[in-house]
């Protein structure tokens, strides 16, 4: 009887990890490729077998190459995407962010007529899909001579807004209403009652919805390219990746693509690092009254 | 020295289910006065005394705090402070600055508000505990926080909602006789609510009893306990409480007596006359009858009063009999030095002068 439970146990177990496993290479795999890509040269990317680290093509030394970063950090198209990115996504993130707690204290903590239809009715502008907008977005923004920076923040609004403001009205609903009568017996302003009481609160809530909506608005890739198609000098980063060319025709750099995919991320994985411990305190809040 | 009496006139709340929960209340609260509002739990004794904060609406009637008609002024500029049941400390703010925080809004100065804070601070002994957070206090701490957050803007009126309800049951006892200094030390109006008729006897100058959104009456603690006005507030106030006998009222040469099953109890002239002059001597009544009120005789021999001890509890400096009277549970409280014993027979005697008689139909009392 011992014995067998033993058995099944350590059975379990070595399920247990092989499943963790799993999904870590499943999760990592495609990231770990992309650097070991990045690290070769176009000959070594075109071994057959691929490589697991880069090699040289002939004594199959370990040989990597910065090439492909040097290149990318030199060419002024994605530089500028960069840059057009870190502008775009911090724009989104914060109207996003402002927007969305405003509507959410409403939803979330105020009495009115119509609040569940207008929580719902927010919900619904993520349900088209993007490429159903896109066309009349398009046209709208030509009609009002909006530049092409400007249409991607605001049309990222559509699918940060909802989605901050849903997560965001959750929280809201969370904190106590007797925090709210208490302020204002003290004498708040709804707006001070806002800014002072619950604003604070919810902030472990706000770094969390507002980092995964920055990371949205960085790799979105649909609407920056329709919006820059007349102004290449306002693409992101995933557009003036696209738009990467090789040295002859029909080339695609493949090192330089990988390259910059992984420049790409950092600044994404230093901000998730930044905020690491509001995070955790975001997604677990509310589990422990407090 | 700042006055502060409130007027309720007529006050209805109704909410949007349809629900009433406050009927026409009338209430003159005077200055300075320790009011507690006391009912079972959906009586409307919360949602009166947020009608009086203002963090309900009301929906008909009257408020006056100092003759001025507050009904449509908001909160914070009602001079009021409250105290929450849950506290509502500001989580994110210490203590100090949860004491300071109305009085920042108010836009005083930062010397002011030191003082104010320090002041309150010491009077509840949270001197070292200022720059704590919330949730490093104990219950009883953040309970005097919440307090100290009402005491530093000394409001007009101080409205608690079942403030010690979250407080272990010894420090409930001693947190009791605190509010109660405190009330003489600030020299205030005090509204409190509660649905614990211990806190409400032994805290309030007068006591308001609720039910079901109606006022039953409003006494001083002595009065509420000597003369209830009805069945309802008979049963509540007084612990354990009052026990009721279904009797009649029978006239026997001039004399009256109260007759049950398995007893009798004769009345005294003053009550006599009264029933008389209401026409009520050969009537069904409820008899009632509290503990304290009934007396225990060890030998029963006799046909007549006689109970069975079915239950003996003992508190150390009295003991309660539960007694069966012709198949009636009925409680008696007694001297322990008696020695009654479980089993045993006793005569029973219901002290004349303290028994309640109460309308069948509509549970009024009938002496006053």
């Amino acid at each position: 009887m011992k014995k067998g439970a033993g058995i099944f146990n350590l059975i379990k177990r070595i399920a247990f990890n092989l499943m963790i496993i799993f999904i870590l290479v499943y999760l990592l795999f495609p990231f770990y490729w992309a650097v070991n890509s990045s690290l070769k040269t176009e000959s070594q990317l075109f071994m057959t077998p691929a490589t697991a680290v880069p090699r040289d093509p002939v004594t199959l030394e370990f040989s990597p190459t910065f090439q492909n970063y040097t290149t990318v950090l030199q060419d002024g198209q994605f530089l500028r995407g960069l840059a057009n990115s870190t502008i775009v996504a911090t724009s989104t993130t914060v109207l996003a962010l402002v927007a969305g707690s405003f509507a959410a204290f409403a939803l979330g903590k105020l009495r009115f007529r119509g609040r569940k239809p207008a929580l719902y009715l927010i919900l619904a502008m993520t349900m088209f899909p993007q490429v159903t907008v896109l066309t009349g977005l398009y046209a709208v923004i030509t009609a009002l001579g909006l530049s092409a920076r400007i249409s991607m923040i605001f049309s990222y609004m559509i699918f940060t807004l909802p989605f901050t403001t849903w997560v965001l009205t959750a929280f809201f609903k969370e904190l106590p209403d007797a925090l709210m009568e208490s302020a204002q017996v003290d004498g708040a302003t709804p707006f001070q009652t806002f800014r002072r009481i619950l604003l604070p609160l919810t902030a472990p809530a706000l770094v969390t919805t507002g980092l995964l909506a920055f990371i949205a608005a960085w790799n979105e890739y649909l609407f920056a390219l329709t919006f820059t198609s007349i102004d290449p000098a306002a693409r992101t980063v995933p557009v003036a990746i696209a738009y990467f060319t090789g040295a002859v025709a029909r080339q695609e750099p493949f090192g330089e693509i990988m390259a910059a995919a992984t420049l790409v991320t950092v600044p994404l994985v230093v901000l998730v690092l930044i905020f690491q411990r509001r995070i955790v305190a975001g997604l677990t809040a509310g589990a422990v009254k407090g | 020295m700042r006055l502060a009496s409130l007027n309720l006139i007529d006050l209805n709340k109704y909410y949007p289910n349809g629900i009433h929960a406050v009927k026409d209340v009338n209430l003159k609260i005077e200055d300075k006065e320790f009011i507690v509002l006391v009912g079972p739990s959906g009586c409307g004794k919360s949602t009166v005394l947020r009608m009086i904060a203002g963090l309900e609406e009301i929906s008909s009637g009257e408020l006056y705090i100092d003759d001025v008609l507050v009904n449509d002024i908001a909160p914070k500029d009602r001079d009021i402070a409250m105290v929450f049941q849950n506290y509502a400390l500001y989580p994110h703010m210490s203590i100090y600055e949860n004491m300071g925080f109305g009085l920042k809004l108010r836009k005083m100065s930062k010397d002011q508000i030191k003082k104010n804070v320090d002041e309150a601070a010491k009077i509840l002994g949270l001197q070292d505990l200022l720059d704590r957070k919330p949730k490093e206090l104990s219950g009883g701490q953040r309970q005097r926080v919440a307090l100290g957050r009402a005491i530093v803007r000394d409001p007009k009126v101080f409205l608690m909602d079942e403030p010690l309800s979250n407080l272990d049951a010894k420090l409930r006892v001693q947190t009791r006789a605190e509010l109660s200094k405190l009330h003489l030390r600030l020299a205030t109006t005090f509204i409190y609510v509660t649905h614990d008729q211990t806190e409400a006897m032994t805290m309030g100058t007068r006591i308001v009893v609720l039910k079901d959104g109606v006022v039953h009456q409003v006494a001083d603690p002595e009065t509420l306990y000597s003369s209830p006005v009805n069945q309802f507030v008979a049963s509540f106030i007084g612990s354990p409480q009052m026990n009721f006998i279904e009797a009649s009222l029978n006239e026997n040469n001039g004399a009256v007596d109260v007759n049950f099953e398995g007893g009798t109890v004769g009345l005294n002239e003053d009550k006599v006359t009264q029933l008389k002059d209401k026409n009520y001597t050969e009537k069904e009544i409820i008899l009632g009858i509290r503990p304290e009120h009934i007396e225990i005789e060890p030998s029963g021999e006799a046909n007549k009063n006689v109970a069975t001890v079915e239950v003996t509890e003992l508190l150390g400096s009295e003991t309660y009999l539960f007694l069966d009277i012709a198949g009636k549970n009925v409680i008696a409280r007694v001297d322990p030095s008696l020695n009654i014993r479980v089993h045993d027979k006793v005569k029973f005697n219901f002290i004349p002068e303290k028994v309640h008689l109460f309308d069948r139909e509509n549970e009024e009392a009938l002496l006053v």
